[in-house]
């Protein structure tokens, strides 16, 4: 973790929101899957991502991925802006042109107010009066030209390079469901490679074979249909999938999550095999905290939209500091019958804990590389407790 | 776990088959266990090793190309195998609830969840028609158990005619057609006069009941009449004897819904006044959960089969969901069968578990038995093969994958996939060898020629860290 100045991160996440709307009027509701992330994941590392369902975790890894539009916020890839949401842009026009109506309606007001019966005098206020107000449009116009040429800059990224792209990769969390019924393994394997411009059935054939291979499957079951298939070797074809185009980052969903224990390991030591021999850099996203620790270097927890804690996978264990993960923490069975009869779960009641009405929280940096989403006077308390 | 224990359900060598387009599948092939009361049992093993088939068929509710070839299932008594399904509705629910995997598909998104929870206590809330049946019970099941043995005699004869036809019986046709009409006609003299005594008797039931609701009736309604109508409270005390009459011939809705509020407030639902008329997608997954925990608890059971109840459900609310089940079992000397694929899970709820592979148990033992002394090979590959919160090492998966139960193996079920198979694991399915009292597993490696083979080092470093820590923690 020292050297993290050093190393270069494959992914920014910056201030990313993904919102959705549904109804209208009086009926529309926002659900804030995402609020306000922001994470670096390094070369070469394998980023977990931990959270109850509907925290926003799978929200988070397919924004960036590109599924949805982002409402808000930058995804950087390889240093390149590759995903940003205008509603930032569109809220500040809005609020200025609120802003500067309110301020021309003021001096409109004071010039009644100053205009006197002499002609002269007040065709003068007029005048110095209409000269402020152009000031005043003139600075709103500006401000809109400006935010349109930020939302053309950030609307580009809806067509974004498809070399750059195809470095990242997803597995999804079903492997019943992820995959096409109707299309042999072949025909799945090579949809990527097929989409990034590669005719050449040769080619084509020798690379479905060698990645089968890579991910612990036989060249023959190439010309099979998925439901010949085991679940653990579905969630392969998943994983070859991903591979065939060699990215440089995966994003891998539950993998593990709908498979039986004994082929979860399967899966698993592949995963951390493929990551040793090929040096992909990995997004974990699990529920499962005894997986996640076991695979990542670097965790995040999320809560509600929100990065709680982020921070190694040892110091997480050993030093949890937000409410939150300690709940999450003592929530986790393990196969020990006396250790469980005295385990006590803590319980975490937001509203009870958290007083965020006039200190805002933000993640804040308690320790090298550990990251806690509290406010000044939590923060206080964090590193009492780290001390 | 004493043994003068009372034993509420004893599962003896069940053996249950399913029958498909592609042949017949085997997926339980003899398992036996006893569930004690007020105990919690843990089936523990891979998706198709034949765990909810087990305690579907103990809930009499296994598909219908589904066969139980063999076995009994000993409750109260009687035999659930043989119970027809007139009956079984008695014990479906009432004595013996489950709570299934998926709480959205376990129930009617179209329908509020208070007339679900209400709606078992309704339908079997016809006391008039309860009494009246309960009064010549006896009578019908001698009538029924005859009628019962006679269908068993004519397939008997038949499985026997079958065997001869193909010649390997020492038997004649003549001998078994004699022995046949001998019996049968036994049986057959039996079957007038039990019949006509229930019939009697049924009828008899019916006047009495009648008598009794008349009798009931006239008593209400003299307290009515003997009321104060000056008095301000009249009309509300009328109002209630008339109710108590009319609980006096079924459970009305109104105490239904009173018990479902105490109910919901028992398995810890906020606000259940409100919640009662709300629809299934207006919660979330933890709390769908505690209301099919609801539904299973209005008949107050003795028996509680959970099948994976917290699978679809994440860490915390798991462990919410887990609290609760032990909470009502210990308040309400429930016994719990709780069925789950996750060794984790189990360590906190059970006191006794038993691991399947391939429809057969193949690991019986307590929680300390199973976790700080496995002995069989697959219990070792599963605790192996999941990584706990302090290891670091390559996982130990389990190679390959479950045997495909249309061919059963012909010897151990796990051979394939053991490291430590050895030649007879091939040839020879291995018996029970019992270790203590309590524990027991079939596998080869206990029989006293096997050489001896000792557990992997990453759960023999594991366990004795945890038995370290815990000696540690109690000194």
């Amino acid at each position: 973790m020292a050297k993290q100045e050093s190393r270069t991160p494959v992914l920014s996440v910056r201030h990313l929101k993904q919102y959705f709307t549904s109804g209208r009027g009086k009926n529309k509701l926002v659900i804030k899957a995402v609020d306000d992330i922001s994470f670096d994941i390094f070369q070469g590392e394998v980023f977990g991502l931990v959270g109850e369902s509907g925290c926003g975790k799978t929200t988070t890894g397919r924004t960036i991925i590109k599924l949805y539009e982002p409402t808000d916020g930058e995804v950087f890839f390889l240093g390149q802006l590759i995903s940003a949401g205008t509603e930032g842009n569109k809220e500040a026009i809005r609020r200025k042109k609120v802003d500067i109506a309110s301020k021309i309606k003021d001096l409109k007001l004071q010039m009644k107010e100053e205009l006197t019966n002499d002609p002269e005098k007040a065709a003068e206020i007029k005048s110095s009066y209409n000269q402020k107000i152009g000031v005043l449009r003139k600075e709103k116009s500006e401000f809109i030209e400006e935010q349109k040429i930020d939302i053309h800059r950030r609307k580009q990224t809806v067509e974004v390079d498809y070399d750059l792209m195809r470095n990242m990769q997803m597995i999804f969390q079903d492997p019943i469901a992820s995959l096409d019924p109707r299309m042999t393994v072949k025909e799945i394997v090579a949809e990527g490679l097929r989409i990034s411009g590669e005719k050449r059935d040769s080619v084509i054939n020798e690379k479905v074979n060698e990645v089968l291979k890579t991910v612990g499957l036989l060249p023959e079951h190439a010309s099979r249909y998925p439901h010949e298939f085991s679940g653990g070797q579905r969630q392969r074809i998943g994983i070859a999938r991903a591979l065939i185009v060699a990215p440089k980052f995966i994003i891998a969903d539950e993998p593990v999550s709908a498979l039986d224990v004994s082929i979860q390991a399967q899966v698993i030591n592949l995963l951390n095999d493929l990551r040793k021999t090929l040096g992909i850099t990995i997004m974990f996203i699990a529920h499962d905290l005894s997986v996640i620790k076991y695979f990542s270097d670097r965790i995040g927890v999320m809560y509600y939209g929100n990065l709680v804690e982020l921070t190694s996978a040892e110091e997480l264990f050993l030093n949890p500091l937000h409410p939150y993960t300690r709940s999450l923490l003592s929530a986790v069975p393990l196969p020990d019958p006396r250790y469980e009869k005295k385990r006590k779960r803590m319980v975490y009641r937001p509203a009870e804990l958290h007083d965020y009405k006039t200190d805002t929280p933000k993640l804040h940096e308690i320790k090298e590389g550990h990251f806690v989403y509290a406010n000044n006077k939590e923060i206080a308390e964090y590193k009492k407790v780290l001390k | 776990m004493s043994k003068d224990r009372e034993k509420i359900l004893q599962v003896e060598n069940l053996t249950v088959s399913f029958r498909t387009t592609q042949g017949m599948v085997r997926a339980v092939r003899g398992v036996t266990f006893d569930l004690y009361k007020g105990e919690t049992l843990a089936i523990v093993g891979e998706s198709g090793s034949g765990k909810s088939v087990s305690s579907r068929t103990i809930m009499g509710i296994l598909a219908p190309n589904g066969i139980i070839d063999d076995g009994k299932i000993m409750y109260e008594g009687q035999d659930l195998t043989t119970v027809d399904e007139d009956h079984f509705h008695e014990l479906r629910g009432n004595k013996i609830g489950m709570i299934f995997q998926d709480p959205m598909s376990s129930l009617n998104p179209i329908m509020r969840i208070g007339r679900q929870i209400t709606e078992g206590m309704l339908l079997n809330g016809k006391r008039y028609k309860n009494r009246q049946k309960a009064l010549y019970a006896e009578d019908r099941n001698i009538y029924k158990e005859i009628l019962h043995n006679i269908d068993q005699l004519k397939k008997n004869r038949k499985k026997d005619l079958k065997v001869i036809k193909e010649g390997t019986s020492t038997k004649t046709v003549a001998e078994v057609n004699t022995l046949f009409n001998q019996q049968f006609a036994e049986k057959l003299a039996l079957v007038k006069p039990a019949k006509a005594k229930f019939h009697s008797s049924k009828k008899a039931a019916g006047i009495k009941a009648k008598a009794d609701l008349k009798a009931e009736t006239e008593r209400i309604n003299a307290l009515i009449a003997a009321l104060d109508k000056a008095d301000d409270t009249y009309k509300e005390k009328k109002e209630a004897l008339k109710e108590e009459l009319r609980r006096y011939i079924k459970v009305t809705k109104k105490e239904a819904y009173e018990k479902a509020l105490k109910i919901m407030d028992e398995v810890g639902i906020p606000q259940p006044d409100r919640r009662f008329r709300q629809y299934p997608f207006q919660f979330s997954g933890g709390m769908r959960q505690r209301i099919v925990i609801a539904i299973a608890l209005t008949a107050s059971p003795d028996v509680l089969i959970c099948d994976e109840p917290t699978t679809a459900l994440d860490v915390t609310i798991q462990a919410q969901i887990l609290e609760l089940i032990n909470n009502l079992r210990v308040e309400r000397n429930l016994s719990v069968i709780f069925i789950t694929h996750d060794l984790g899970v189990v360590a906190n709820m059970a006191d006794r578990i038993g691991v399947m592979y391939a429809g057969k148990i193949v690991e019986i033992g307590t929680s300390e038995d199973i976790f700080y002394s496995p002995t069989h090979p697959y219990t070792w590959a599963l605790l192996s093969s999941m990584p706990d919160l302090d290891s670091k090492d390559r996982l130990v998966a389990i190679p390959g994958t479950p045997p495909n139960m249309l061919f059963p193996p012909k010897g151990d079920a796990f051979a394939d996939r053991n490291i430590y198979a050895m030649k007879i694991d091939f040839e020879r399915q291995p018996p029970m060898f019992k270790i203590s009292e309590t524990h027991s597993a079939a596998t080869w490696l206990l029989h006293p020629d096997a050489p001896k083979v000792n557990m992997p080092d990453v759960i023999k470093v594991r366990i004795d860290r945890m038995l370290a820590q815990s000696e540690e923690e109690t000194v």
